[in-house]
C-alpha cells in the first residue's frame, strides 16, 4: 500500500437505496445515499440508531446488495456481483473490524489471525510468519498463543484488527470498533488505525463517540437513511495521543 | 479451501466438543459394531451348521414314512410318524436298488431309563451293526452290537457320552445293568462325543433293532433308513430308484399321495442354509436400525452445532468464505464424526463377533465385505445425515448470522 493512488475514488455510491421487508412491513434503511471515498481517506460515519449506518456499511463490505443504485468498489460494479463473486471481494479487499471482536472461542490469537487465509486465493509462502509479524505490529507479541478468553477486550480488538490485515486489504470497515471497550484501550485502537491510515489503507469507521470520531479526516453524519452531512474534520489528531 | 484444511477445522470443531462429539459417535459405533457382530455371528453359525450337516455325509439319503393316517377326513398327524415304513421294504431297497454301501434302519422313541437311584428320559434308537459307519458315529470304549444280537434280539445297549454322565457320573458303566422301560439291559459299550445341533447324538442310548422293535416300543415298522450311496454323483440315482421301489410296494400311484420320504443331505443343507439366511438378515436388518438411529442422532448434533455457531459461520462467511466452504466444512464434521464412529464400531463389532464364536464354538468370520460395507455405510450416513445441516449453514446470510445473539 506505499503506492500513492490518494487521488483515486475507491468507493462510489450512487443513489443507493436499501429496502426491506415487502408491502406494509416495508422499511427503507437507506433512502438515497451518494457517496465517494477516495483511496487512503479515513472516514468516520455518525449518526443515531436507526439512521442507516450498519446498513451503509454492509452495503460497503459487499456483505449485502442495495436494492436500487449503483455502488463501485476499485472500479467494479458490485451490485450486480454474484454472492461468490461478493465473497472473493471481501477476501481480497476489505478487512472487517466488528464491536463485538467476534473472534472464534477456544482459539489462540494466531489460529484466529490465520483463520481468513484458508479462504484466499492468494496463498503466502510462510503464513505463520506473516501472522505472527502481524500480531506483532499490533503490540501482541507476547501473546501469540494466548486464547481470546485470557486476553482484555483491548488486546481481543488487536488481534481482530491483524485478522483483518491478514490478507492484505486496501479497506478496513470498522463498525464501532471502540463500542465495547474502555477510553484507554479504544484510544490505543484507534492510534493502530491512525497508523494504518498513514501506511495508506482506506478506512471507513461507524461510531456513536465524537472523540473517537475526531480521528478521521471526514466525518459522515447519516439521518433517516441520508446524508446529513459530509464534512472534513478540521480539528484531526486534536485529541490524538496525549 | 483444501482437504487437509478441512480435515483440520473439523477436528478443531469436534474437539471443543469433546463429550458431546463422543456420544454422538457412540450411537453411529453401537450401530457399525451391532451390524458387523450380527452379520459375523450370522454367517460363523450357518457355516458352522453346515459343516455338521456335511460331516454326516454327502451322499446320504434318509427313508422316512409319511404322515400318520388317521381315517377319513382327520387330521393327519406330523411328517415321519407313520407306520408305513418296515424292514421288508428296507430289505427290499437293499437288494433291488443300485448304488447302496450300506444302510442303517433305525426305529427311535423316547423312553425311561433307569439306574440304580438315577432316572433319566432320553433317547432310545434301535440300530444295526451299520450304524457306526453310515453315521460316521464310532464306539469309543467296549464294543457295539453285532449281527449276533440283532438275530437275537439280546438286551445290551451302548450309552452316549451324556447318557453316562448323567447315569452312572465317574463309574465304569461298562457290564452293569441299567432298566428301559423296566427291561434290564447290559452295557457293552460306550459311544465317542459327537455334540450336534440336531437332537443330541450324546444323549441317545444304542440297542439293537429287533430288541427295540420287540421288546420296548412293540412295533415292526422303522422310523427311518438311512442310506448310504457310493459316491455323490449316484444319489439322485438311487433316490429315484428307492421312490419307485418303494411306490409300488405300497401300491401307490399318485406320487403325490405317498407315504414315505426319500430326502438327501442336500436338501437338508439347503433348507437349512435358507433359514440361517433369513436370520442373517433379519438380525443384520435389526441392528441396521440402531445405525439409522445413530446417523439422526449425527443430524441433530450437526443441527445444533450450527445454530450454536451462527456466529462463527457469519464470521467466515464476512472474510470471504464462499458457500460451499461453509457447507464442506459442516459435512466434513459430520463425515469424520460417522467414520471415527465406522472405524471403532467395526472393532468392536469384531471383538463381539469373535466373543460369541467362541462361545458358540465355531470359527470367527469378519468377511472383508461387512468390513468395507460397514465402513462405507458409516460415511454414506455421515453424508446423508449431514448434508441438511451443512446447506443449512452454508445458506446463513453473513449480516444475521454476525448479529445473532
Amino acid at each position: 500500500m506505499a503506492e500513492d493512488k490518494s487521488a483515486e475514488t475507491i468507493i462510489r455510491t450512487t443513489d443507493l437505496v436499501k429496502k426491506y421487508g415487502e408491502g406494509k412491513a416495508e422499511f427503507k434503511a437507506l433512502k438515497s445515499v451518494s457517496i465517494a471515498i477516495r483511496q487512503g481517506e479515513f472516514v468516520a460515519v455518525m449518526g443515531p440508531s436507526g439512521s442507516g449506518k450498519s446498513t451503509l456499511m454492509n452495503l460497503i463490505g459487499c456483505l449485502d446488495t442495495p436494492t436500487s443504485g449503483r455502488y463501485s468498489l476499485a472500479g467494479r460494479a458490485a451490485e450486480t456481483m454474484t454472492q461468490d463473486e461478493l465473497a472473493d471481494i471481501r477476501s481480497d479487499e476489505i478487512g472487517f473490524v466488528f464491536q463485538q471482536f467476534n473472534l472464534l472461542p477456544r482459539t489462540s490469537a494466531l489460529e484466529n489471525v490465520m483463520m481468513p487465509l484458508s479462504y484466499a486465493h492468494r496463498k503466502r509462502d510462510n503464513p505463520r510468519e506473516w501472522c505472527e509479524g502481524l500480531l506483532r505490529s499490533v503490540g501482541l507479541a507476547e501473546r501469540i498463543g494466548s486464547l481470546p478468553n485470557e486476553m482484555s477486550g483491548g488486546e481481543q480488538q488487536r488481534v481482530a484488527i491483524a485478522r483483518a490485515l491478514v490478507n492484505d486489504p486496501g479497506i478496513l470497515l470498522a463498525d464501532e470498533p471502540t463500542g465495547a471497550l474502555d477510553s484507554k484501550s479504544g484510544d490505543e485502537i484507534m492510534g493502530i488505525f491512525s497508523r494504518l491510515n498513514k501506511d495508506g489503507r482506506t478506512i471507513v469507521m461507524i461510531t456513536h463517540e465524537q472523540y473517537i470520531a475526531e480521528y478521521a479526516g471526514r466525518i459522515i453524519h447519516l439521518k433517516d437513511g441520508r446524508v446529513e452531512s459530509d464534512e472534513p474534520n478540521g480539528d484531526r489528531h486534536s485529541r490524538g495521543r496525549q | 479451501m483444501n482437504l487437509t484444511q478441512s480435515l483440520k477445522t473439523a477436528y478443531r470443531g469436534l474437539v471443543t466438543n469433546k463429550l458431546r462429539s463422543f456420544l454422538t459417535l457412540l450411537g453411529i459405533m453401537i450401530g457399525v459394531a451391532a451390524v458387523v457382530a450380527m452379520i459375523s455371528i450370522g454367517t460363523g453359525a450357518s457355516s458352522y451348521v453346515s459343516a455338521q450337516i456335511r460331516g454326516l455325509g454327502s451322499n446320504l439319503l434318509i427313508v422316512t414314512p409319511g404322515r400318520a393316517a388317521t381315517g377319513q377326513g382327520g387330521a393327519s398327524q406330523a411328517q415321519g410318524t407313520g407306520q408305513s415304513l418296515t424292514m421288508a421294504d428296507a430289505n427290499a431297497i437293499k437288494q433291488e436298488v443300485s448304488g447302496i454301501s450300506r444302510m442303517s434302519p433305525e426305529l427311535s422313541g423316547q423312553a425311561q431309563v433307569i439306574y440304580q437311584d438315577k432316572n433319566v428320559s432320553t433317547s432310545i434308537s434301535g440300530v444295526t451293526d451299520t450304524y457306526e459307519t453310515v453315521h460316521n458315529f464310532h464306539v469309543l470304549y467296549g464294543d457295539f452290537m453285532g449281527t449276533e444280537e440283532e438275530q437275537v434280539g439280546a438286551a445290551v445297549a451302548v450309552l452316549g457320552q451324556n447318557v453316562v454322565v448323567n447315569l452312572f457320573g465317574q463309574a465304569n458303566p461298562i457290564g452293569a445293568i441299567i432298566k428301559i422301560k423296566n427291561v434290564p439291559f447290559k452295557v457293552i459299550g460306550i459311544m465317542e462325543s459327537k455334540g450336534g445341533s440336531f437332537g443330541n447324538q450324546d444323549d441317545t442310548i444304542l440297542v439293537p433293532l429287533s430288541t427295540a422293535q420287540r421288546r420296548l416300543f412293540g412295533a415292526d415298522y422303522l422310523r427311518s433308513i438311512y442310506v448310504q450311496v457310493v459316491s455323490e454323483a449316484q444319489v439322485p440315482q438311487t433316490n429315484s430308484e428307492i421312490t419307485s421301489l418303494l411306490l409300488s410296494r405300497h401300491h401307490v400311484t399318485d406320487a403325490a399321495q405317498r407315504d414315505f420320504n426319500v430326502s438327501s443331505q442336500a436338501d437338508i443343507l439347503n433348507t437349512v442354509s435358507q433359514i440361517t439366511g433369513v436370520l442373517t438378515i433379519l438380525l443384520g436388518g435389526i441392528a441396521a436400525i440402531s445405525l439409522l438411529v445413530g446417523g439422526i442422532g449425527i443430524m441433530n448434533i450437526m443441527l445444533v452445532s450450527v445454530t450454536e455457531r451462527t456466529r462463527e459461520i457469519g464470521l467466515r462467511k464476512a472474510v470471504g468464505a464462499h458457500g460451499r466452504d461453509i457447507l464442506f466444512q459442516f459435512l466434513m464434521e459430520s463425515v469424520v464424526l460417522s467414520l471415527i464412529g465406522g472405524v471403532l464400531g467395526l472393532a468392536l463389532g469384531a471383538l463381539g463377533g469373535i466373543a460369541i464364536a467362541r462361545y458358540g464354538g465355531w470359527t470367527p468370520v469378519i468377511s472383508l465385505n461387512s468390513a468395507l460395507l460397514a465402513l462405507g455405510f458409516s460415511a454414506g450416513i455421515g453424508i446423508f445425515f449431514g448434508v441438511y445441516p451443512a446447506r443449512r449453514a452454508s445458506r446463513l446470510n453473513p449480516i444475521e448470522a454476525l448479529r445473532y445473539e
